[in-house]
């Protein structure tokens, strides 16, 4: 059962990525508590080319992970077009017949529907609503009935610590992978770029507006025509997201908004648990079951470790090193003081 | 050792002395094994979309040859080039040839390997991206992907899977991620 961390069971829920049926069933056979996963359309926030699950595959992935013991969450989190809802309409039904366990949505219409047409389906307030008060979120559960609420990744430990005291819905924060350090559902750079917001299509950097050039051993990154970044000869590439860019102001040449670099709190999970977290989430619905099935393997060794009254730190560092963009880590903004 | 490995890329005596050989006929194979494929698996040729009309080009950078890949269905096509030869594609994708198997076999995950620059794409890259999550999907062994079944399958996976392995660690290719 979702949701049943209480003081007699501390156990922190680990949330996987699956973005193909096959990672679906990697991340259950690595060990996740939970599998969030989305369908095939501009109705979830990672509608990238050949990924997703149609509703045939998400029957299936739900039948899958339930006997594995896993729980599936899928994610409705794109905003709905006005006068054209009906792709989210099919897919709040989609996910309510599929037997998946709860829906992650974002729009206010998607929750409506959701809470008024399937009053038994579980509602979690995906991260691109980016609720970080308690009178958002206070809002979000007395309106729709939401019984969780995934974090900006914008928050700092003690920030979810004052927060958690101040809300009663379960909080799940990410804990592993791409990192946005926008307020996510609200950044416009990639629609400033592309003309496409991914807030609504659900492709934040599409593939289609971006390019790889090679210049002697230089490789170029451009995202709509606008370069973004060059990496020289030896240097490691990152993903072609405008936040992530290296450009010149004022004379100098550098990282203006954050390097790119991954999320890594993997050596916070027990001030999280501290902190009152419900369920840490591993980003990476893109990336392939190589990436899944190592990754939830490492997270799930720290958290039974945790449970036993242990640290799996070290190991879980050396699993983890090679997953990240840039092949470097942050522990983003959960240590840091400045905004 | 006679010579110091980098990357995994085939050491340059080898590479020449591919040059010199006639191209061998492995695109036929190779068209014969993805239209088997897509007979077998349909699902997956539907999640590449429009994008199995793609001319996708897959240069293996240490071998002579490359490689044009149209992967519609069962009228896909496979066929091999000599480098000075090779066609403009819409899509290219680069790199050693052991990081391109591990690709199709799982071993390594695509974005690991793009990060450290291992794997360079050009050209359009929805269509990367959709051939990239498509073989994700397939969850390919060699040797399902060549049509072996049953107790050959797992022959052929256990003699390719070690050789690779000991492939990649001779030519200190990229650290697997699974």
């Amino acid at each position: 059962m979702l949701g049943q961390r209480n003081d007699n069971n501390p156990s922190l829920e680990l949330v996987c990525p699956a973005g193909t049926p096959a990672a679906l069933k990697a991340a259950a056979e690595a060990g996740a508590h939970s599998i969030y996963c989305g369908l095939r359309n501009e109705t979830n926030a990672r509608n990238f080319p050949g990924l997703n699950f149609s509703e045939k595959e998400l029957n299936a992935g739900v039948r899958l992970a339930h006997k594995h013991g896993s729980h599936v969450l899928v994610a409705v989190n794109t905003f709905a077009r006005a006068g054209d809802t009906h792709i989210w309409k099919r897919a709040v039904d989609a996910v309510s017949a599929s037997g998946a366990d709860a829906i992650i949505a974002a729009d206010i219409a998607v929750l409506d529907y959701a809470k008024e047409k399937h009053p038994n389906l579980r509602l979690h307030l995906s991260v691109q609503a980016a609720a970080a008060t308690p009178e958002s979120i206070s809002f979000y559960q007395d309106t729709f009935g939401v019984q969780r609420v995934v974090l900006p990744r914008v928050m700092s430990v003690e920030e979810i610590v004052k927060l958690n005291k101040e809300v009663t819905v379960e909080t799940e924060v990410f804990v592993f992978g791409g990192l946005c350090v926008m307020t996510e559902g609200r950044c416009a750079l990639s629609s400033y770029a592309t003309g496409k917001s991914p807030n609504l299509t659900g492709v934040c950097s599409p593939p289609g507006d971006v390019s790889y050039d090679e210049d002697d051993s230089n490789l170029y990154a451009r995202l709509g025509g606008f370069t973004i970044d060059g990496f020289g000869e030896g240097e490691t590439a990152g993903y072609p997201t405008l936040c992530k860019g290296r450009f010149k102001a004022e004379g100098e040449t550098s990282y203006l908004f954050e390097d790119p670099v991954s999320l890594n709190a993997a050596s916070l999970l027990p001030r999280l648990q501290k902190a009152g977290v419900t369920a840490v989430k591993i980003e990476g619905r893109q990336r392939g079951k190589a990436y899944i099935s190592q990754v939830v393997k490492a997270f799930r060794a720290a958290v039974d470790a945790m449970d036993a009254g242990g640290n799996a730190e070290e190991e879980v560092s050396a699993m983890l090193s090679a997953m990240t963009e840039g092949g470097r880590e942050t522990t983003g903004a959960y240590k840091k003081i400045w905004r | 050792m006679f010579f110091k490995p980098e990357r995994g890329l085939f050491p340059p005596a080898l590479q020449k002395a591919l040059g010199i050989l006639p191209v061998p006929p492995l695109g036929f194979a190779l068209t014969r094994a993805v239209r088997r494929l897509a007979r077998h698996r349909p699902d997956l040729f539907e999640r590449l979309d429009t994008y199995k009309r793609t001319h996708f080009i897959i240069d293996p950078i240490d071998i002579p040859h490359v490689f044009r890949m149209i992967p519609n269905g069962e009228h896909a096509t496979v066929e091999m080039f000599k480098r000075k030869d090779a066609p403009e594609g819409a899509a290219r994708i680069s790199g050693p040839l052991i990081v391109l198997l591990g690709l199709v076999d799982g071993t390594y995950d695509g974005d690991a390997v793009f990060f450290t620059r291992d794997l360079v794409i050009e050209g359009d890259t929805d269509a990367v991206l959709a051939l990239r999550n498509t073989m994700e999907e397939a969850d390919l062994s060699p040797a399902e992907f060549l049509g072996f079944n049953g107790r050959p399958r797992e022959v052929v996976d256990g003699a390719t899977n070690k050789t690779l392995d000991h492939l990649r660690r001779l030519l200190d290719a990229p650290t697997a991620t699974s």
